[in-house]
């Protein structure tokens, strides 16, 4: 076939499914919403609360409680766990086939956690759950596929009033890359003064992170080019966010 | 032999034309896409995506590198929601007689549409609302559930308007800065107004329980005897007459808060979901006529997007958009526990 009648043809198609498209988008799906069913939610408040001891296995590894304790977490061979600290019943996390958590955090002010799932082939990407763990309900956040598939999540930063967490990844070449994703589910490369950074704390009313810095080994933040002095202090190590404030 | 080879060639000719054809569809499209879009003969596509976009914060540019503003604005015209004010003339009470004034029961329904799923609650006894706001006002907005709880409360919703001064990234802010007014418990606890005669939009509580929407300064909310305040709007169901009956409202598809009163006085709290996979979003115009078909005979709309929560019974019942679940936000409308 001749190439400027393969054009015309490829032109059309394309221009036939634009319109097909908005056709029906136009005409179905923003017809305004006329049948709309409602239904009345019956409560059962049947449940009562009782005191009930939480038994925890003996080989359970870093076991962790929500911000109200409401619900704990740990690991068990390998399988992270989270109770239900009023009936001691174990949450399903409703894992991804052959996916395996290999990080998990807790959100300081609600039962939720975040999960980053990675799937038991060296081939895949790591994968950033948001786990409602009240609903039981997991909402996947973003697909890390801006890191090799030789990569682990490190740490999670999470600061709940700007909405922003940080994730600081390391890659096959033992180099750690921060990746920032706000609450609109936006993912962007954080810049950090190199690629080899130790502790991380997010900024409690800023959209910032305080990083160390292993390299020329000091304390940054991001956005500033200069490092955090504190007067008559050699070395400073990053411990937690609760009282960074910037002036 | 001959053969075999023409063969070969053919095939990787085959794919290497799937290949650009593909390329060529996709970088076709995305040139002439938006031009279809937003010169084509689609009108309903058109005013929604613009609508929805100039009313984010983030996504104007969406519309913006488009057409040009004059365009927008001639289309967000054509959306307009009317102007009915409330009918105070003959007293702020005129129009609903609160009747259920100590029934303390509320209801739960599940509402489901074609592209949305949201809650509503009905409230009898309109006198046990109220509004309650983040104990750190200006540096921290809080999340609806810890606000809610604060106030020792059995339902809440998130309410009035806030702006985030956050340079840089506009969807990181902390909802710690209100904009209009804020009154709890007949003391105005925050004043965003330049003076007590500039109207604005409003949702607020009479001390009998009236709910007031659309425009009023604070002088006005004062002499009609409002306790509970905040700002937002536009107000969709004015004495018992749609606001919005051609278009659909202007404001695209997003999850939605709203609050309505019957003329019997019981409060409807909707909220619905939007941004998700299972709730794309309504638009305000679906709000407002759900709101009706439960006997709104005035109706608001409150603070949408990643802030849509509602609390009822101490968890979240719906799924805000955020990324983390709820969002901090400077204030809210909560039910008292009786």
């Amino acid at each position: 076939m001749k190439w400027k009648k393969r054009i015309i043809l490829w032109i059309v198609a394309s221009l036939s499914l634009q319109c097909l498209g908005l056709f029906y988008v136009n005409h179905y799906f923003l017809a305004t919403d006329s049948k709309v069913v409602t239904k009345k939610f019956a409560y059962d408040k049947s449940e009562k609360l009782k005191n009930n001891d939480i038994i925890v296995p003996a080989n359970a590894e870093n076991i962790l409680v929500s911000y109200d304790a409401k619900y704990l977490s740990y690991y068990q061979n390998e399988k992270l766990e989270i109770v239900d600290c009023k009936d001691g019943k174990i949450k399903d996390i409703k894992e991804e086939d052959g996916t395996k958590i290999s990080f998990s955090e807790w959100l300081p002010d609600r039962n939720r956690m975040l999960l980053v799932e990675k799937k038991s082939d060296t081939e895949s990407n790591l994968v950033l759950y948001s786990y409602d763990v009240s609903k039981g309900e997991k909402v996947k956040i973003k697909e890390l596929d801006w890191v090799g598939t030789n990569s682990k999540v490190e740490d999670i930063q999470v600061s709940p009033l700007t909405g922003v967490t940080y994730v600081k990844v390391l890659t096959g070449d033992k180099s750690s890359n921060i990746y920032r994703i706000d609450r609109m589910g936006d993912m962007t490369k954080a810049s950090t003064i190199s690629n080899f950074v130790g502790n991380i704390a997010s900024v409690r009313h800023e959209d910032k992170l305080v990083y160390e810095e292993l390299a020329y080994n000091k304390i940054y933040a991001t956005g500033h080019n200069e490092p955090i002095s504190v007067k008559d202090a050699e070395k400073l190590t990053l411990i937690g966010e609760r009282f960074i404030r910037f002036f | 032999m001959k053969k075999i080879k023409k063969s070969r060639k053919t095939k990787r000719s085959t794919s290497i034309l799937v290949l650009l054809f593909i390329i060529f569809e996709l970088a076709f499209t995305a040139i002439t896409g938006p031009f279809m879009l937003y010169y084509g003969p689609f009108k309903n596509v058109k005013s929604t995506v613009v609508g929805a976009a100039m009313t984010t914060y983030t996504l104007q540019w969406l519309a913006t590198s488009f057409i040009s503003d004059e365009k927008i604005k001639q289309i967000m015209s054509e959306q307009t929601v009317d102007v009915i004010a409330q009918d105070n003339l003959n007293g702020v009470d005129s129009g609903v007689k609160v009747k259920n004034k100590n029934d303390n029961s509320i209801e739960r329904y599940d509402v489901t549409g074609k592209k949305f799923k949201g809650y509503l609650l009905v409230v009898n006894d309109p006198t046990r609302l109220k509004v309650g706001y983040s104990s750190k006002l200006g540096k921290e907005g809080e999340i609806t559930s810890d606000i809610a709880k604060d106030n020792n409360a059995i339902a809440a919703i998130n309410g009035g308007a806030f702006t985030d001064k956050v340079s840089g990234s506009l969807s990181t802010g902390t909802g710690a800065n209100p904009a209009g007014v804020i009154m709890a418990n007949g003391k105005i606890v925050y004043d965003g107004m330049k003076n007590e005669n500039q109207k604005r939009e409003s949702v607020a509580f009479t001390k009998s329980g009236k709910l007031l929407v659309g425009s009023y300064s604070t002088k006005e909310l004062k002499s009609f005897g409002v306790t509970e305040a905040v700002s937002f709007g536009p107000a969709m169901i004015v004495n018992g007459r749609k606001t919005i009956t051609k278009g659909d409202g202007g404001w695209g598809i997003a999850p939605r808060t709203c609050i309505a009163q019957r003329k019997d006085g019981a409060i409807l709290l909707l909220v619905i979901d939007g941004r998700e996979l299972k709730s794309i979003g309504a638009t305000l115009k679906e709000a407002q006529d759900v709101l009706y078909e439960y006997g709104a005979y005035n109706a608001t709309n409150l603070d949408g997007g990643s802030s849509s929560t509602m609390f009822y019974d101490d968890e979240i019942i719906n799924d805000p958009c955020g990324s983390l679940g709820e969002r901090s936000v400077p204030s809210i409308i909560y039910v008292e526990k009786r």
